[in-house]
């Protein structure tokens, strides 16, 4: 900090004022001496004679005198030499310099002036008056010397606070600047800063443009501003960072003309903030967040939460047998080794697939604010701020039991250990940090309880539905990667002539223990899971390669429908997904359907109607699917590019019992062949609900009235025999 | 009757003596007499050697100490004196230059006079 030169201190202390000050005066004529002498001495000067300019020179190097009164012209070295000599020794610079010349001598005047003479007596000098002048000179030379201290005082006191002043003219944009605005901006010998905008420049790119709107806004509304900004560092990579302070100066009619402020270097303290910050909040061994760190952390995440309803874990772990460690190699190693744990928890909790998967574009800004804290001792806790589902907290935990289970070298030696993790939800285990920490302390007993390396939920309910559906979640990758998944189809007839119009591929899984698994159970969990995606290949693959063979056995060729995941549809690449089964398949592109619900369009509509015209290009039709039970937009509607609507089986439930449904059936069906769209009338299982839709000129029918869903094999011989059947009522058979 | 002296001169210089020092106006008139004779050599020597800057230098000397003394005749002949003696005009130096040492003389007559008068 203390950089300050014993030179430049030197500059800022004034000489000691003298009680008579000393006044040399140099003139070759005796006579004018002594008649000044007398006054001068009587006005409280001692006095000093020269007699030449050469022997003035000396006078002054001896005696420093307060003040010099120089004849001009003299013998052996006139005046005007004289003052060049004095003017540059050391001191000579200020002293005040008074010249005697002949009034009619202009040149040498102007001669005088250039050689830095202070005033000028004209001969015949009124040695009453001289006393005088010569005070009157005193006293404004000790105003400048108090003027050039303060000066000094300043530029010291804003080198030493590293703080330069400014003034910002308005109406020219010009800027002027003290020396030390120039050091706190590094800028180097001979560089400016001439006005506001060159000023900017020198701001580092990500903080120029909040300075530049931050004055802007403080011009207009001649108010004071402040901000913190960086520079780049001249010497390094580094940057400093600098604070500004400004206020707006105003002339009397309210006009602003100026901005004046301050820069101040504050890279040290800002530094020095952190550091204290670190100290307080930071874990000295291993560098991670300590208990206030954490505690802080944990409010925080608490307060999210509550506002956002969501969700979030605490895992709660030691490390089994860590004494012993610490007991036979020594602290050293110890410590060692929980920074070795540290690492790899952080490594943990900060990588991919942990956080269930289905938004991952919240993914990252809840990684970020994951939180792995040193307790103490070998206690850690790693906060997960956002997790869906509780298996998301089980799988960190299992994953973290994993990897601190792997071998450590410490100091050459292979050291093993385990962890123990206890696990609290929020807001099911407790909506406080407090019985949260407890809580999740405590199933760290239980989990010790029931042996080492493991976790343990607090809640035992919890810790059953995580591990089902964990275990339900692995199944079902299982099943993907084993293509245990099948599809079923489900035929859809046009009203108006009963012929076979399409087919709906459908999935189900058939589970060894469990029997058959309705989609509505693993479906969301294969959203949720980013699942879906390969699943949503499969089906698509599937669906349009059994179209091709039926095609190729001989069938008459049926639109087949593949339903569609909002995952899917704005996760993935749909339309390349859809290529590749077309191209696989050999199907002809219009007879694939892709059913789409309305709400998933409504998502993004722009977006929607992006890819919906993207699939129309590949020649595909598409459906909307469940149509009513979103908010079914009839203003959207029109915009959207498709060729069906599926009236959602919830209304045609009701048809010939409900009149209210008969009425939105109706108008579904105007609507929608009024924009040209064919309609499908879903879950269609009586006689009555099919002669209503026939009467409302609904084109097709799909349900249990037609045929419940089957699979492949089955479904081939429905449909033989039903084209059969058609073929033989067409031709009059 | 010409006034080769200006009494407000020598008025100007007793006002400046101090009390208990040695009388100012007579150490001052003593100068100008003991003084002068060398510069209005000087001024001569300047002259036969044909250095005029010596001569403008000399002038300039007395011109200065004898306009202190109220000598304003002659300080105003030094003035001219000089003035001619920069502007390197040789006889108007001659012409100026004559008559120095007269007015020197009346001068010192008339100081003289004024300080046993004031005595």
């Amino acid at each position: 900090m203390s950089q300050s030169s014993p030179q430049s201190l030197q500059m800022v202390m004034s000489r000691v004022q003298r009680e008579r000050p000393i006044v040399l005066h140099v003139d070759d004529d005796v006579a004018s001496l002594l008649m000044a002498e007398g006054a001068l001495e009587d006005a409280g000067f001692d006095v000093l004679h020269a007699a030449d300019g050469s022997e003035a020179i000396d006078m002054y190097r001896e005696h420093e005198p307060d003040l010099v009164i120089m004849d001009a012209v003299m013998p052996v070295m006139d005046g005007f030499e004289a003052i060049c000599g004095i003017r540059q020794l050391p001191g000579g610079l200020h002293v005040p310099i008074l010249m005697i010349t002949g009034l009619e001598d202009l040149d040498s005047i102007t001669r005088a002036y250039e050689e830095g003479v202070t005033d000028f007596l004209t001969k015949p000098v009124n040695f009453y008056i001289l006393p005088y002048r010569v005070q009157y000179l005193m006293r404004s030379k000790m105003t400048a010397d108090a003027l050039r201290v303060s000066q000094s005082k300043l530029d010291n006191a804003q080198r030493i606070a590293k703080l330069g002043n400014w003034e910002w003219c308005l109406s020219t944009q010009g800027m002027s600047w003290s020396r030390e605005f120039g050091r706190v901006l590094g800028l180097t010998e001979g560089q400016t800063v001439d006005n506001w905008n060159e000023f900017l420049d020198r701001i580092i790119d990500g903080d120029r443009q909040s300075v530049h709107v931050m004055a802007e806004h403080a011009v207009e509304e001649k108010q004071p501003f402040n901000i913190e900004f960086c520079v780049p560092c001249p010497h390094d990579d580094n940057t400093r960072r600098i604070r500004l302070e400004a206020e707006p100066y105003c002339v009397e009619s309210g006009e602003c003309t100026h901005m004046m402020g301050t820069i101040q270097d504050i890279t040290e303290r800002t530094n020095a903030q952190k550091q204290i910050h670190n100290l307080a909040y930071f874990d000295l061994v291993t560098g991670l967040p300590n208990r206030a760190q954490l505690n802080e952390q944990l409010r925080y995440t608490l307060k999210l939460a509550k506002r956002n309803q969501g969700k979030f874990a605490l895992l709660f772990l030691d490390l089994d047998h860590f004494k012993q460690v610490n007991d036979t190699l020594g602290h050293d190693a110890g410590d060692d080794l929980l920074k070795q744990v540290s690492g790899r928890l952080t490594s943990v909790v900060r990588g991919g697939d942990m956080v269930s998967s289905a938004a991952e574009n919240d993914l990252e800004e809840a990684e970020s604010k994951h939180t792995v804290a040193r307790l103490g001792g070998d206690e850690f806790v790693v906060l997960l701020s956002q997790v869906n589902r509780a298996e998301d907290a089980a799988r960190v935990a299992e994953r973290i039991a994993q990897s601190i289970s792997e071998p450590y070298d410490i100091a050459g030696q292979n050291v093993s250990v385990t962890t123990t993790i206890g696990i609290s939800v929020f807001p099911a285990d407790g909506v406080t940090a407090e019985v949260l920490m407890k809580n999740a302390d405590v199933a760290m007993y239980h989990a010790k309880e029931s042996g080492r390396n493991g976790y343990q939920f607090y809640s035992r309910q919890i810790h059953e539905e995580a591990l089902a559906r964990f275990s339900m979640e692995s199944e079902l990758k299982s099943a993907i990667e084993n293509e245990q998944l099948t599809l079923v189809y489900q035929p859809k007839v046009n009203i108006s002539d009963g012929r076979v119009s399409g087919v709906e591929a459908l999935i189900r899984w058939d589970h060894e223990q469990y029997g058959t698994v309705n989609p509505a159970e693993f479906i969301p969990l294969a959203e949720e899971t980013g699942l879906i995606l390969p699943l949503g290949r499969w089906v698509l693959c599937e669906a349009t390669r059994q179209m091709q063979a039926w095609i190729e056995a001989g069938l008459d060729p049926l639109v087949i429908a593949v339903n569609c995941s909002s995952v899917q549809f704005t996760r993935s690449d749909m339309i390349t997904d859809i290529n590749t089964a077309i191209a696989y398949s050999g199907l002809d592109p219009k007879l694939l359907e892709i059913e789409l619900t309305e709400s998933l369009l409504l998502q993004d509509i722009e977006l929607g109607i992006r890819i919906l015209r993207d699939m129309k290009a590949l020649g595909i039709q598409v459906a909307i699917d469940d149509f009513g039970t979103g908010f079914s937009s009839l203003s959207y509607l029109k915009r959207l590019p498709v060729d069906k609507l599926k009236i959602d089986r919830s209304f045609v439930k009701d048809l010939g019992v409900d009149a209210g449904d008969v009425a939105i059936v109706s108008a579904i069906i105007t609507l929608s062949h009024n924009l040209n769209l064919t309609v499908v009338a879903e879950g269609v299982e009586t006689r009555q609900q099919y002669d209503i839709l026939h009467g409302f000129a609904c084109n097709e029918a799909q349900g249990y009235l037609i045929s419940h869903p089957m699979k492949a094999a089955e479904m081939q011989r429905w449909l033989v025999q039903a084209m059969a059947h058609h073929d033989r009522k067409v031709s009059g058979l | 009757m010409t006034s080769y002296i200006e009494p407000q001169a020598l008025k100007a210089i007793a006002s400046l003596q101090r009390p208990g020092k040695p009388d100012l106006l007579h150490r001052i008139v003593d100068l100008f007499k003991s003084e002068s004779p060398s510069a209005i050599d000087a001024i001569q020597q300047g002259l036969d050697a044909d250095d005029l800057q010596a001569v403008g230098n000399a002038a300039h000397g007395l011109k200065s100490s004898s306009a202190y003394v109220g000598a304003r005749l002659l300080s105003e002949r030094c003035r001219e004196l000089e003035a001619a003696a920069r502007e390197d005009n040789h006889p108007a130096c001659y012409a100026l230059a004559d008559g120095v040492e007269d007015l020197f003389q009346a001068s010192v007559d008339a100081l003289d006079l004024y300080m046993t008068k004031a005595a």
